[in-house]
């Protein structure tokens, strides 16, 4: 069948090549317009033969395109988003009701409190989102917060004093934060400590509402309070991968989109035999047996996840190291909190006194109006100013204390990261800026990783090794392998983990075309087709 | 206009009419770049008219 239309645009090439278009005889005149008379003849054939060809193209592509739809796997309809979030949902929660994790975390009040630094308006509703997420914590759990909580300093008093009224618009509160960001600039920093010394003196009554406020969470994802979290965690990102690897048109993506060359794939093809060869001590000369194969593909899903944990290891080792320095200084560390208390508790008082000046208050002869002495607006300034440096060594003092009530020598590196994750304001302060890369990405998405990292399920060896173990663990890995007949060196694992992670991604995506059933031949017209222009 | 070969018989003087849909999908790739080529032919091939046309 296809000869014949391969005949027929032979015969039409040699109808197209009999035209004579040259005479010998007559004169230069008669020659040119018998030339031009016979051009005009074979340029109305020509024509007629491209519209005939064209016609036959469009009619040869749409039906490709029409097998093409049959050979491409149906898209499934998984939201992969939806269950990327419910998983991250439930590491929330398991971090939340670890009891490493601080109690000011599990409501995520230094998160929150971390945004309150901004001053410009880009920022302004991020504030405000932060502010109201913290008032609404207080008012579920019965403390509920009034614009006279807020006295903390004139500045703070008026910006909560819009906050908080009942009929203002957006376009209020920007009026009021424009007005008062040039009087003070600080003064989001004056509402951020208002609300931490609320969060510190209701800490009873915070942690009491809390199962509560743990149970909410659970609610909103729909487990009871007997669903031993970690484990569903667990069985919902095993699923996730499952689904995700037994994904027919997720498998087929790249290779559609041409990002992968199907033929690489193919047992026979040699691309595919020299990645498997090199994780097979005494690489056979020839082919990989099917036994061989078999021991490459069941050690592959470990392996992906030994990359995944090895990498995250040394990305995150420095805050091992501090856990280990701060460790090794725990004895001097005693009544520091307390002292640092006092120290804020007086300066408090100061400030109380001087900010009472700056509002109308009762005396036994009336209300005396606010002063408007501008000294007293000063000294009121930088005693906050004076304050949040305090707080900061407070905060310091605290986290020392934390680390030493919470972990020892005996602790895993697990356990130390999710008592880096559980802790914010560390994580925030001081463990971010310890990050390779911490200038080119946000806290919140090293946080982010971090909590992901330190919750997996899936963690071989982080959490069997205690912090206080000089591990290097490519060497430990790549023995393990040895052993099993694996050939990964701890070269491969600390020079070439990039090159090693990229021939583990493909055995992995052997193993999925293999069980999904997916026929090469076809994805290899696909290809061809999308090639065609 | 949808190409029919039935339409052709007569200029090409096949006596059977062919259906691409009979293609296998390679032949059918193997076509498409036949009729290409063909194509890129046949426009190379188109005369120029030589001298004044209005003369």
């Amino acid at each position: 069948m296809m000869d014949k239309y391969l005949e027929d645009i032979d015969k039409d090439k040699t109808l197209v090549n009999s035209y004579n278009l040259e005479i010998t005889q007559g004169t230069k005149k008669m020659i040119e317009d018998y030339h031009n008379k016979m051009a005009r003849v074979k340029n109305a054939e020509i024509d007629r033969l491209i519209n005939k060809y064209e016609t036959l193209k469009f009619q040869t592509k749409e039906e490709l395109e029409k097998r093409k739809a049959i050979l491409t796997p149906v898209k499934t309809k998984i939201d992969y988003q939806a269950k990327d979030e419910y998983n991250s949902k439930l590491c929330d929660i398991v971090a939340q009701e670890n009891p490493l994790s601080s109690w000011q975390f599990r409501y995520k009040f230094r998160r929150l409190l971390s945004n309150l630094k901004g001053n410009s308006n880009a920022e302004l509703d991020k504030i405000n989102e932060c502010i109201g997420d913290i008032v609404s914590v207080f008012k579920k759990a019965n403390i509920p917060l009034n614009k006279d909580d807020f006295r903390y300093s004139t500045f703070a008093y008026k910006y909560m004093e819009m906050y908080l009224s009942a009929n203002r618009t957006d376009e209020d509160l920007k009026d009021c934060f424009n007005d008062i960001y040039w009087s003070c600039p600080d003064f989001i920093m004056h509402i951020k400590l208002a609300l931490l010394k609320h969060i510190r003196g209701s800490e009873k009554e915070l942690k009491t509402y809390l199962p509560k406020h743990l149970k909410e969470s659970r609610n909103e994802l729909g487990i009871s309070s007997s669903t031993n979290v970690k484990k569903l965690y667990k069985t919902s990102m095993h699923e996730y991968e499952e689904t995700r690897r037994s994904d027919e048109y997720k498998i087929s993506e790249k290779f559609i989109s041409r990002e992968l060359q199907p033929e690489n794939y193919i047992r026979e093809s040699s691309v595919r035999i020299n990645i498997l060869k090199k994780y097979l001590n005494n690489a056979p000369i020839k082919g990989i047996t099917d036994e061989e194969r078999a021991k490459i593909f069941e050690t592959s899903e470990e392996m992906t996840n030994l990359i995944y944990e090895l990498e995250n290891y040394n990305y995150f080792k420095p805050l091992i190291v501090e856990i280990n320095e701060r460790l090794k200084n725990k004895d001097s560390y005693k009544g520091k909190f307390k002292e640092k208390m006092k120290e804020i508790n007086k300066v408090e008082k100061e400030r109380e006194k001087i900010v009472s000046k700056l509002f109308p208050r009762k005396t036994l002869f009336g209300i005396k109006p606010a002063s408007t002495d501008e000294n007293f607006i000063l000294a009121q300034n930088n005693t906050i100013k004076n304050l949040n440096g305090l707080y900061e060594e407070l905060r310091i003092a605290e986290i020392n204390d934390d680390i030493v009530s919470k972990l020892s020598e005996a602790s895993t590196i697990e356990q130390a990261l999710q008592f880096c994750t559980g802790h914010y304001s560390y994580f925030y302060n001081t463990l971010f800026d310890l990050l390779p890369d911490h200038e080119e990405i946000t806290v919140e998405e090293a946080h982010d990783r971090l909590l992901r990292f330190a919750y997996c399920p899936f963690n071989e060896f982080i959490n069997k090794t205690y912090i206080s173990e000089d591990i290097v663990p490519e060497e430990i890995i790549s023995k393990r392998y040895q052993l099993l007949g694996i050939n990964i060196s701890t070269e491969d694992l600390q020079d070439n983990l990039d090159a090693l992670k990229k021939d583990v991604e493909f055995v992995e995506r052997c193993i999925d075309i293999e069980k999904a059933n997916i026929s090469f031949e076809d994805l290899i017209l696909i290809n061809k087709i999308d090639k065609l222009d | 206009m949808v190409y029919s070969m039935e339409n052709e018989i007569d200029t090409l003087g096949i006596k059977k009419a062919l259906n691409i849909e009979d293609l296998t999908t390679e032949e059918l790739i193997d076509l498409y770049k036949n009729i290409e080529d063909f194509l890129a032919y046949l426009k190379a091939n188109k005369e120029e008219i030589k001298g004044d046309e209005e003369s």
